[in-house]
């Protein structure tokens, strides 16, 4: 008879049962089995600063639903480690050994049971009964089981939780790598559109200067035209800067100097440079900086952290590029002093069309990481907000000098 | 004598903005605008000098320019292509000379002056 519980608590342990059912289950069949009028499971909240009940079976009498921090029966047998068998001649006591527990009140006998896994007390059970009750050896016995059973309810309780976060880590992860893939198809779309508009935008280009060379000098209509050229030249470089990510595979196989492509890039610049009192400190590796690179791209990567850079010091300051070679790695840097980027925008930077601008395509930086990862290289960005960008760029070095510099 | 520019493009407008500024220039221009066509017009004979447009449909501009060299080699060519990329294609390297397009044709024709007065 006796041994039912052991059976059903069984049973319980592994039953798809939320931990609510199996808690509540679990007070009706210590009160079945055991000769108590009520029986009550708290468990220590997340803080570990109170004790609340959980399940509930039996007379309504003395129902604590919960035990703050304090001196109450949960806490002396929390701390004591081990159970406290309670008997009071006097129902209308609730004192026990200087503890004080409401709870108490209208029994004569309380067993209290630590519900503990090691060292760890997930809560406490409590039986209490009108009469004075006196446990057998036997059931003391089978007291323990069913007990050691509830623990390990607890616990599988527990272990189903941490498999849940753990699938809910999983499924965000997942969508993050889907939406990291729908952006890098969003790229390559853009790409292949930016490839389409190139040509109508040189022959639309080559007609305007048609146009501004068979108008009088003194027309009316000069600075449109002019406006217009302009704006053309702006749409075309942005088509010249983005072309790159339409070729996947690795880069072509060809061995350049890495401070010659910076400086190629850097004469691109250098009217808008001058235009914008921006100053450029050069700190290039003395010496030749071999890198195995498809050079039109490498520029086009330079280009983009340039005229990022160049964007970013609308009040001037110095432009400072450097490069190195360090454990086989050739380091390029291109330092801006240009305020840096906002902390929350850093997750999103590399994204296609993320950006800030006004005029932005959100497509620079993406561009660039993608022509760097195909020269097998990486990009790290560290920003100092307030202050300013550095952008690394590390390629390997395609030299036989791979020592430290 | 004018000089015979034939310029092979699949984009009409561009071949139009070429006719109008090499006509300017001095030069007589005929217009292909696919690989066939220009090969077809190059056999009528008197042509100067190429500009060819790499990617169009159909034949591209490597393999026409293959042909163009395997029969009419004094005929200089000049490759002429959106994209920069192609530079290191090795098939481009029998060209004689290579430009990225831009609405900006000042490169372009001072590339075409210097090939046709070394003719």
């Amino acid at each position: 008879m006796v041994s039912d519980i052991i059976k059903n608590m069984a049973a319980l342990v592994t039953s798809g049962a939320g931990l609510r059912i199996k808690l509540r289950n679990v007070a009706w069949l210590f009160l079945e089995n055991f000769p108590f009028d009520q029986c009550s499971i708290y468990m220590r909240d997340e803080n570990g600063r109170g004790f609340t009940l959980r399940a509930f079976a039996g007379e309504a009498r003395g129902r604590v639903e919960r035990y703050a921090k304090g001196a109450a029966l949960a806490y002396y047998v929390k701390k004591e480690g081990k159970i406290a068998e309670v008997y009071t001649p006097d129902p209308a006591d609730v004192r026990w050994k200087r503890v004080e527990d409401r709870g108490l009140e209208g029994y004569r006998s309380v067993v209290v049971i630590p519900l503990m896994d090691g060292s760890r007390c997930y809560g406490v059970l409590y039986l209490k009964s009108v009469k004075k009750v006196v446990l057998g050896r036997r059931e003391k016995k089978t007291l323990e089981i069913a007990v050691l059973q509830l623990v390990s309810i607890l616990k599988f309780a527990e272990i189903i939780l941490d498999y849940k976060e753990v699938v809910h880590d999983l499924e965000q992860a997942r969508a993050k790598l889907l939406s990291a893939r729908k952006m890098i198809h969003l790229g390559g779309m853009a790409a292949e559109l930016t490839h389409e508009i190139k040509n109508p935008l040189i022959s639309l280009g080559g007609v305007a200067s048609r146009i501004r060379r068979k108008i009088e000098k003194d027309s009316t209509a000069l600075p449109y035209v002019d406006r217009m050229i302009k704006e053309i030249k702006r749409l075309e470089d942005l088509v010249n800067r983005s072309v790159a990510p339409l070729k996947d595979d690795s880069c072509a196989g060809e061995i350049d100097d890495i401070n010659r492509i910076l400086e190629d890039s850097l004469d691109y610049f250098a009217d808008e440079l001058r235009a914008k009192g921006i100053g450029v400190a050069k700190e290039f590796f003395k010496g030749k900086l071999m890198v195995e690179t498809d050079r039109e791209e490498l520029k086009i990567a330079f280009d983009n952290l340039i005229a990022n850079a160049i964007q970013s010091m609308d009040k001037g300051g110095t432009l400072v590029l450097s490069t190195l070679l360090n454990d086989g790695w050739v380091v390029t840097e291109v330092a801006d002093c240009g305020g840096g980027i906002d902390p929350r925008n850093m997750d999103a930077i590399f994204n296609p069309f993320f950006t800030t601008k006004e005029d932005g395509t959100g497509l620079g930086l993406p561009i660039t990481s993608s022509i760097i990862t195909r020269h097998k290289g990486v990009i790290d960005v560290d920003n100092r907000a307030g202050h300013g960008v550095t952008i690394k760029i590390k390629l390997p070095c395609a030299g036989k000098d791979k020592k430290r510099s | 004598m004018k000089k015979r520019i034939l310029v092979v493009d699949d984009e009409e407008g561009l071949r139009l903005l070429y006719k109008e500024e090499l006509e300017e220039e001095g030069a007589e221009v005929e217009l292909a605008a696919s690989g066939p066509e220009a090969l077809e017009k190059l056999e009528k004979g008197s042509i100067d000098l190429v500009l060819l447009d790499i990617k169009m449909p159909g034949m591209d501009g490597v393999e026409v320019l293959r042909r163009v060299k395997e029969k009419w080699k004094d005929i200089p060519v000049i490759l002429c292509t959106a994209y920069p990329h192609y530079k290191h294609d090795f098939g481009t390297w029998a060209s004689d000379a290579y430009v990225v397009k831009s609405s900006d044709l000042t490169e372009l024709k001072q590339i075409i002056k210097e090939i046709l007065s070394k003719t």
